[in-house]
């Protein structure tokens, strides 16, 4: 590995390979370009995840690109509700307002430092009620508090609230599309820590860590979670409740990753160089995490890389329940929950499913960048694959 | 493999029964296992930095007699409750009375909000949960199998590498949203109930029960079908592909032996190995799936029922269920460990016993 050629052509077979399979190179662009809009998305929402239009709720797609008055070009058509019920909306002839790009928005701070106004696009009429009068935040407050200030444009529709789908999918990818590679961090270092004691000390210490592991194995996945979730209690900030899905998640998670661990370092550890850094004195922890675990890398980059998904979608499983993340907070599994996309809902606004999208993406990415890696690194199983 | 049970002589009078001295022994672990759950779910609880406990004697108080008007209660009183409940005694005091209520008199208590008997809720739904696992875990089974043989004869061929795909994107494509998509489906073409269940009891017509409950499950079953399909498949189809390359498998071709033969009598029967023994983890998956999937189609079974009992706080029902949800999987694992040494006498012979 130390070796520069060696490193070479490996980059290079990497290469070869990435390009002979375009669906895990264009996963890998997916990954890319959805984790660059979750590092811009204060930038590239047009509105905060909270603000809400109240006089344009249920609202499908309001972005078109044509209209007699201002021709070709990104506008928006003035919508009024008509009904109540099925929350239908006329437009109105002759009003349309153009979406610009690089307008005035609600304040914010890029990665918490430079504070800005800008966004990406947006509109610069000012937003009516029904009557069509401007509405006006409160005295004194910031104008965009709350509630929206600008004619929205609606990307990908609004919710049941009147709040724009396209920014709280941006907002919510910082919860959808942390939780996994934080879920496995926790997971892969307990599993790491207890597999590698177990296969380690093997005896009594194997044998204690591995029934644990089996406890946890017997009750099915989903059950554990909601139980765990159940025990503890509802009231929590978003923050913390971030958390403690996130830690739920990873105490499911940890024990079939600790039994593969653990039988690989079972294995190593019977090697000289094992026997060597014992004679030198170091100890067991140091053995394993610098001389053991370097040795079996590539396999665990491979099942973090197929671990992320089931994070994900462990969050938007507890979430779509309602027991995940919740309102003041946004991820994509909250905005599925099923209060939201309930079936009356889905029939009359399927665009209320738009945040299933990314979801559906991410995972599948980060499935196809798996079995793109595990070709790669996993010689037995790229044997067997190839028979 | 047939030299194996002359190779492996043992003296031990156990060795008489195998069979038997195997599944004692599978079965005293799963009441270890068992044992030892309910036991950490039981310091779960305790620990818990929750307020359930509060709730419980609360939801307690309120259907007792002292209850006050205004649902205000006194440390005493609540003392008092807690007390009379047995909740001041640690956990390991209150699991043994559990335990006692369970196994000596047959009562799990009643539910905190319906009042329903725990073991009556329990009885049908359990009965419910198994019954559609079981009818995915025979369909999973056939079909993985099934497809899974007919494709390692086609390795390498476009045909091949395209069902792998579509295996590949089926195993990651979210479950949840596979099950949305099929209510969606399911109300907008009118095809299937949104239901998965009758809305009459099996009594009063019984030929017309089972017509309708194959109906409504059957938007349910395709459902998790699809969700874990894809996987077994590919499983398989590597394991298929490992024993093709196995040395025998050239000394049967060198025999001429038909193709057909080696992949069906041969490459497969070693094939069925690792698949049990992964079924157990297999049956715990569909387990887990099948949650989402009863709450969507709104199925009476297990999942359902914790569900309710976590969003309600009923803790009893919710330690009920998650024990005997375990209950289930270890039967299943220990079913899987029976059906594995009936067809490969080679694990009971060599003694791999321990829980």
């Amino acid at each position: 590995m130390a070796d520069p050629v060696a490193r070479v052509t490996r980059r290079a077979v990497m290469w070869r390979r990435l390009r002979a399979r375009p669906v895990a190179a264009a996963s890998v662009l997916v990954l890319a370009l959805l984790y660059g809009a979750m590092l811009l998305a204060e930038f590239l929402a047009p509105y905060e995840p909270n603000t809400t239009f109240r006089f344009h709720t249920h609202l499908p797609t309001t972005l078109s690109f044509y209209s007699r008055e201002l021709g070709f070009g990104p506008q928006v058509q003035h919508r009024v509700l008509v009904d109540d019920v099925g929350r239908r909306y006329a437009r109105i002839r002759g009003q349309h307002y153009r979406v610009r790009l690089f307008v005035r928005g609600p304040e914010y701070r890029l990665w918490g430092l430079v504070p800005l106004r800008v966004h990406l696009f947006g509109t610069t009429a000012p937003y009516v009620d029904e009557e069509g009068a401007t509405v006006h935040a409160p005295a004194g407050a910031d104008p965009w508090q709350g509630t929206g200030q600008a004619y929205p444009v609606f990307l990908l529709g609004s919710d049941h609230l009147g709040r724009d789908i396209f920014s709280r999918i941006l907002y919510g990818a910082r919860v959808s599309l942390t939780i996994g590679p934080i879920g496995i961090a926790i997971s892969l270092t307990l599993a790491i820590l207890l597999g590698g004691l177990a296969g380690y000390y093997g005896g009594a210490v194997d044998w204690t860590i591995m029934r644990a592991a089996e406890l946890l194995i017997v009750v099915p996945g989903l059950y554990l979670i909601l139980f765990l979730r159940s025990i503890l209690s509802y009231e929590w900030d978003p923050g913390q409740s971030f958390m403690v899905i996130t830690v739920i998640l990873s105490l499911v998670g940890w024990p079939s990753t600790a039994r593969l661990i653990r039988g690989m370092v079972h294995s190593i550890k019977t090697e000289d160089f094992i026997a060597a850094a014992q004679l030198q004195g170091i100890p067991p922890l140091a053995i394993i995490f610098t001389q053991i675990i370097p040795q079996i890398a590539s396999i665990l980059i491979v099942s973090v890389a197929l671990g992320i998904p089931g994070f994900i979608l462990g969050e938007t499983a507890l979430s779509y329940l309602g027991l995940g993340i919740t309102d003041p907070a946004v991820s994509w599994g909250s905005m599925l929950n099923r209060n939201v996309t309930s079936l009356g809902n889905l029939r009359a606004f399927p665009w209320f499913l738009y945040p299933a999208l990314p979801l559906v993406l991410v995972t599948l990415s980060f499935s196809f960048l798996g079995d793109l890696l595990r070709d790669l690194f996993d010689p037995y199983h790229q044997e067997r694959a190839r028979g | 493999m047939r030299n194996s049970r002359r190779l492996s002589p043992s003296a031990s009078p156990r060795r008489r029964f195998p069979l038997l001295s195997f599944l004692a022994n599978r079965l005293a672990s799963l009441v270890g296992i068992l044992l030892v759950l309910g036991l950490a779910v039981f310091g779960l609880m305790k620990l818990a930095p929750g307020d359930m406990v509060e709730n419980y004697i609360r939801a307690q108080l309120l259907m007792s007699a002292d209850r006050q008007a205004d649902n205000v209660y006194t440390e005493e009183q609540i003392a008092a409750a807690k007390a009379r409940l047995g909740l001041d005694l640690p956990f390991y005091a209150q699991y043994a009375r559990w335990l006692y209520q369970v196994v000596v008199e047959r009562d799990l208590g009643r539910s905190l909000v319906s009042r329903a008997p725990i073991l009556f809720l329990i009885q049908s739904r359990m009965v419910n949960t198994l019954i559609l696992n079981l009818i995915s875990l025979v369909f999973l089974t056939v079909a993985s199998f099934s497809t899974a043989l007919y494709f390692s004869s086609k390795v390498g061929t476009r045909l091949d590498l395209g069902a792998t795909f579509a295996a590949l994107l089926l195993h990651a494509f979210p479950g949840i949203l596979l099950l949305i998509l099929l209510q969606l489906f399911a109300a907008v073409s009118g095809w299937f109930p949104i239901t998965a269940y009758p809305d009459f009891p099996y009594r009063e017509a019984p030929l017309r029960f089972t017509f309708s409950y194959l109906h409504h499950i059957v938007l349910p079953l395709v459902a998790g079908f699809l969700g874990v399909v894809g996987g077994t498949m590919r499983y398989i189809r590597a394991t298929m592909l490992d024993q093709l390359g196995q040395p025998y498998v050239t000394a049967l071709r060198s025999r001429g032996i038909s193709e057909r033969r080696v992949f069906v009598v041969h490459a497969f029967r070693n094939t069925l190995n690792p698949y049990i023994t992964s079924s157990a983890d297999l049956f715990a998956g569909l387990f887990s799936g099948s949650l989402i999937l009863e709450i969507i189609f709104s199925y009476p079974g297990l999942g359902r029922l914790l569900f309710e009992a976590v969003r309600q706080e009923d803790i009893n029902l919710v330690l009920a269920a998650i024990m005997f949800t375990s209950l289930l999987v270890l039967v299943g694992m220990i079913a899987a460990d029976v059906l594995l040494a009936l067809i490969d006498p080679r694990i009971r012979y060599s003694g791999s016993g321990d829980g």
